[in-house]
């Protein structure tokens, strides 16, 4: 507990002895009469001597405990989230930082009003003139952007800097602000100095859930202003948008929308998806608190990236700004595969037959023509027919030569997939060269190795299969079955590597090696099948087409660059191939966009091609990367998906378990629009009741 | 030899409004010469009541000899005898017969023991006048005064005297100043207790009154009560001095007044019990009122 007026304390226990002077004071100075009666006197008065003691008692008490609650009237106690009302009392040298969250919950409405209107007032007085302080003004995003680069006195400045803030498009990086001010506290002033930091901030739940003060210098007080409404707004945001797969040129795709519903209801949506010239709806019903995913089918006619948005219809919520979001899609011509074996197309049957035929099962047929698969002896591969390949397949390929595998590296990282049956000793050397050559971006889970000598790997079976996972989540249930009478043979052994994700195994051998393994390499994926397929009778099995079938579709269809970037963040995009060389591209901005041209990044080339780097993503939307008029690449910038949820983090986590040893304290400023500090009046109320208890004591008592 | 009967007490010219009432008892009385009042004594002068059949023993003189001779029986003729009474007066000059000398009361009365200063001497006056005997009895803690009763002028003077001069003592014990005139009483009589009754021990002085009640004594009890004392003055804080040792009290009269009013009360009420329970006769004089009305009263009362 704090006061307002510490003095009166102070005051109030000396004015405590006032009723003790006044009962001096007023002490009666009795007439001396001679009495004959006085031995009846004598007895009236001994009676009511416990009577009046009592009474004597309690009006004291009751006068005390009225100078008392007088005293605390005007000292003004400040219990709970008010104490921190009494910071800038301090009279010694004050540094003052105050960190004002501009991200993109705080346009949020709630009962007419903007959150961040509540913000401003706060921050206005906060950063406004007080002597022997200096402030500085830090407003708080995806990047934290101080007014000054050290805590000033101009406070007129950052009085007009609060005028002028309002919420950005972005979510709040919350440690890389607290970085940010803990530096400047840091920095600024001696020992000696007073060192505050004033949060204003709606706390949402998604952004300071993982906060950590103790960056803070030790002694730094900390005052935390909650402006988040009482009631966490209802809101529905459109939280991605993409394609589930491949989008290919008129073949048909599922496009998925994933909405939030962040209210305690459930909601039907209607998601509309306008994608040039086509529109696309997607209507369902979206959980209360949770997220849905809404399909629908779409096909799109022509090839190139069509740039569009998707938006909820008919929806009023809290925050209106994530009911659309920019949506990009690169629709691709048929892919073409290429096979880099040592084995002869002629050699049948042989592992590279099983699988070239595993893609394409079926010849041409009206209105589709059949996959373009292009078998190469990887000595002879070109370094311009291997990056023009939608998708890699390696089987048998020998030894890769170092070129090759930076080369396949690079083109991992870019996003290409990459299907690699490992069924021969020197595979796992190949493999061991690639993961080297990938660097960080390849941490596969398995180390593969030549099987020991004398071991001879035949009639393998899966032991093991993650059905919700693809290749096999197609097969649902009977997944199990339908692989328990295929047998395995040939293939390398497995070591599991410490420190990689497990989830990335597949599918496993009885004897615990690793059957398939997918993992992720920077934008593309890596698959390893651990199998030869000429001595398995897989290719036999109902299960094998439909398997590679799934797993080149996932393979091509992860293309993690056109996924929306969040706005405000820094971003760094390898283009596609096609799009180099950089001289004579340049970026366009969506056409309501403000940005200056050089905020918009640059384009710069690389070993492996063409990199888009800015150090902020720009405002949402879609911007495009063209040569002359075509499109080369488009990118979708678009609210993060934590800004959507509008929960708030409770008090008690923020002074307690992350306050990281911190004084830190919480308040309100919605309470504050409630009579505040009513804990003052409730003791006049009470101070008042002691003296009228005092005056009904005196009647009741006939004094 | 005193035989002046002025004092400042007495006031003849009041006194002669009530020269034609005299002090007379109900009860057939002892006297030691023949007076006015109703003898306990049947002799053979006075007045003729009644006849009484002759038995041995009997003064022949008293024989009725015409109903002897008419009759042949013998009867004595029974006469009413009268006598002159005797009063014992008993004044308290306890301290508390003190109060309210401060504070002049009616027509100049002060103190309880000034009123029963005026009323003794003007009753003193009033009872030799019809020639009969007063006695006088200072009490206080003990019997510090005792005159016996007479009604010669010098006896009258030296009771006037002493009661001009009676001064009042710290303590007071009624009961043994009562046993202690009961020792030297000889002959019965009226005794009038002049007294506010504001002592420790009621019980043990109407144990002496009835000592005086078991010898036929008419015992008359006359509780004298100031108006000071029947409530508390009006005022924010007062200490009382006790006029008889029994120190002081601080208080304020506005809290206890109604408990003190019942209190005083409960004691004139237990005295007027105590007092009619032992036969005596029980008559209470505030000093607000004249003594020279009260006195009449008394005595018309008493003539019946």
């Amino acid at each position: 507990m704090s006061f307002l007026h510490f003095w009166a304390i102070p005051a109030g226990a000396a004015a405590l002895s006032v009723p003790f002077i006044v009962h001096w004071l007023t002490k009666p100075r009795p007439t001396r009469i001679p009495l004959s009666t006085v031995r009846f006197v004598r007895e009236v008065v001994q009676q009511r001597r416990a009577r009046n003691r009592l009474r004597d008692l309690l009006i004291l008490l009751l006068r005390v405990a009225a100078i008392a609650l007088f005293a605390a009237v005007i000292a003004r106690p400040l219990i709970g989230s008010r104490a921190p009302a009494a910071i800038g009392d301090n009279q010694s040298q004050t540094v003052k930082v105050v960190l004002l969250d501009v991200s993109q919950s705080l346009a949020a409405t709630s009962q007419g009003f903007q959150t961040f209107e509540r913000a401003r007032p706060i921050a206005a007085k906060q950063v406004g003139y007080s002597a022997n302080t200096q402030a500085n003004l830090i407003l708080a995003a995806a990047s934290p952007q101080p007014i000054f680069d050290r805590p000033s006195t101009n406070f007129s400045t950052l009085v007009d800097e609060v005028a002028k803030a309002k919420p950005l498009p972005q979510r709040l990086q919350v440690q890389a602000s607290l970085n940010a001010a803990a530096e400047m506290l840091a920095h600024a002033g001696g020992d000696k100095v007073r060192r505050e930091l004033i949060v204003i901030s709606d706390f949402q739940r998604s952004n300071w859930a993982a906060a950590d003060f103790s960056v803070l210098p030790t002694e730094t007080v900390i005052q935390l202003e909650s402006i988040a409404p009482t009631e966490t707004p209802a809101n529905l945001a459109i939280l991605r948008v993409g394609s589930q797969g491949r989008v290919e040129r008129g073949r048909a795709f599922r496009l998925e929308i994933e909405v939030g519903n962040y209210s305690p209801t459930p909601r039907p949506v209607t998601v509309e998806v306008v994608l040039g010239e086509s529109l696309f709806r997607a209507t369902g019903q979206c959980s209360a608190g949770g997220r849905s995913t809404l399909v629908t089918e779409a096909t799109l006619p022509t090839e190139g990236w069509h740039v569009g948005e998707a938006r909820l219809a008919g929806v009023e919520d809290g925050l209106s700004s994530d009911n659309s979001r920019p949506v990009v899609l690169q629709v691709h011509p048929q892919p073409t595969y290429l096979l880099l074996t040592r084995q002869s197309a002629e050699t049948r049957p042989s592992s590279s037959y099983f699988l070239e035929r595993a893609i394409s099962p079926v010849a041409a047929k009206e209105g589709r023509a059949a996959e373009k698969i292009v078998r190469v002896d990887p000595s002879r591969a070109t370094r311009e027919a291997i990056t023009e390949a939608d998708l890699l397949l390696l089987d048998h390929p020998g030894k890769l030569s170092e070129e090759t595998l930076q080369l396949l590296a690079a083109l991992l990282r870019r996003g290409r997939g990459v299907l690699y049956v490992a069924a021969e000793p020197i595979d796992a050397t190949n493999l061991k060269l690639l993961a080297n050559a990938a660097g960080t971006s390849l941490q596969m889970p398995v180390e593969f190795a030549p099987p020991p000598a004398g071991q001879v790997r035949k009639n393998l079976f899966l032991a093991n299969v993650r059905q919700r996972q693809v290749p096999f989540t197609v097969f649902g249930e009977e997944a199990s079955a339908m692989f328990s009478p295929v047998r395995f043979s040939g293939g390398l052994s497995s070591r599991r590597v410490e420190g990689t994700l497990l989830d990335d195994v597949l599918a496993t051998y009885n004897d615990q090696s690793a059957c398939l393994v997918v993992t992720a390499c920077g934008a593309g994926t890596l698959a390893v099948l651990n199998a030869e397929l000429n001595s398995s009778n897989l290719p036999s099995s109902p299960a094998f087409v439909p398997m590679i079938g799934e797993l080149t579709g996932h393979l091509l269809g992860r293309d993690r660059s056109l996924e929306a970037v969040p706005s405000g963040e820094p971003l760094a995009v390898y283009l596609p191939s096609a799009a180099s060389p950089v001289s004579g591209l340049r970026i366009i901005p969506p056409a309501m966009n403000t940005l200056e041209s050089g905020s918009l990044g640059e384009l710069h080339e690389e070993n492996v091609g063409v990199m888009w780097q800015a150090a902020e993503a720009g405002p949402p939307g879609v911007y495009e990367v063209k040569r002359a008029t075509q499109t080369v690449f488009a990118l979708a910038s678009a609210i993060p998906a934590d800004e959507a949820d509008l929960a708030t983090l409770a008090a008690d986590v923020m002074t307690d378990r992350l306050s990281g040893g911190r004084d830190v304290k919480y308040r309100s400023a919605l309470r504050d629009e409630e009579p505040r500090d009513d804990l003052w009046s409730w003791l006049a109320v009470a101070c008042l009741s002691c003296a009228l208890m005092e005056v009904l004591g005196l009647r009741l008592f006939k004094s | 030899m005193l035989t002046r009967t002025t004092s400042r007490f007495l006031d003849l010219r009041a006194l002669a409004t009530l020269q034609r009432l005299r002090f007379t008892t109900k009860r057939r009385i002892d006297g030691a010469y023949s007076g006015r009042h109703q003898s306990r004594q049947l002799g053979g002068s006075g007045e003729f009541v009644d006849f009484r059949e002759y038995t041995p023993g009997d003064d022949l003189r008293r024989l009725d000899w015409k109903v002897l001779a008419r009759t042949g029986r013998t009867y004595l003729r029974l006469y009413q005898d009268e006598t002159n009474l005797t009063c014992t007066m008993l004044l308290d000059a306890s301290g508390s017969m003190r109060f309210g000398g401060e504070a002049h009361g009616v027509d100049g009365v002060g103190s309880k023991l000034e009123y029963a200063q005026y009323f003794a001497t003007a009753l003193t006056h009033l009872i030799t006048s019809g020639q009969d005997q007063v006695g006088l009895a200072i009490a206080a803690e003990r019997l510090h005064k005792f005159l016996p009763p007479a009604s010669t002028p010098q006896h009258v003077a030296r009771v006037n005297a002493e009661i001009e001069r009676v001064r009042t003592w710290p303590s007071t014990n009624l009961g043994t100043s009562l046993r202690q005139l009961f020792a030297r009483l000889t002959r019965r009589g009226v005794l009038l207790v002049i007294s506010d009754f504001l002592c420790d021990d009621l019980e043990d002085t109407f144990a002496a009154v009835r000592l005086f009640r078991a010898r036929y004594w008419e015992v008359i009890a006359l509780h004298l009560v100031h108006p000071f004392e029947e409530s508390l003055p009006a005022g924010t804080a007062f200490r009382f001095e006790g006029l008889e040792e029994d120190g002081e009290v601080n208080c304020s009269p506005a809290e206890i007044s109604k408990a003190y009013e019942e209190r005083f009360e409960a004691h004139c009420t237990a005295v007027r019990s105590m007092a009619l329970a032992t036969g005596c006769d029980y008559r209470r004089v505030s000093t607000a009122t004249h003594y020279l009305q009260t006195l009449s009263g008394f005595l018309v009362e008493r003539a019946g």
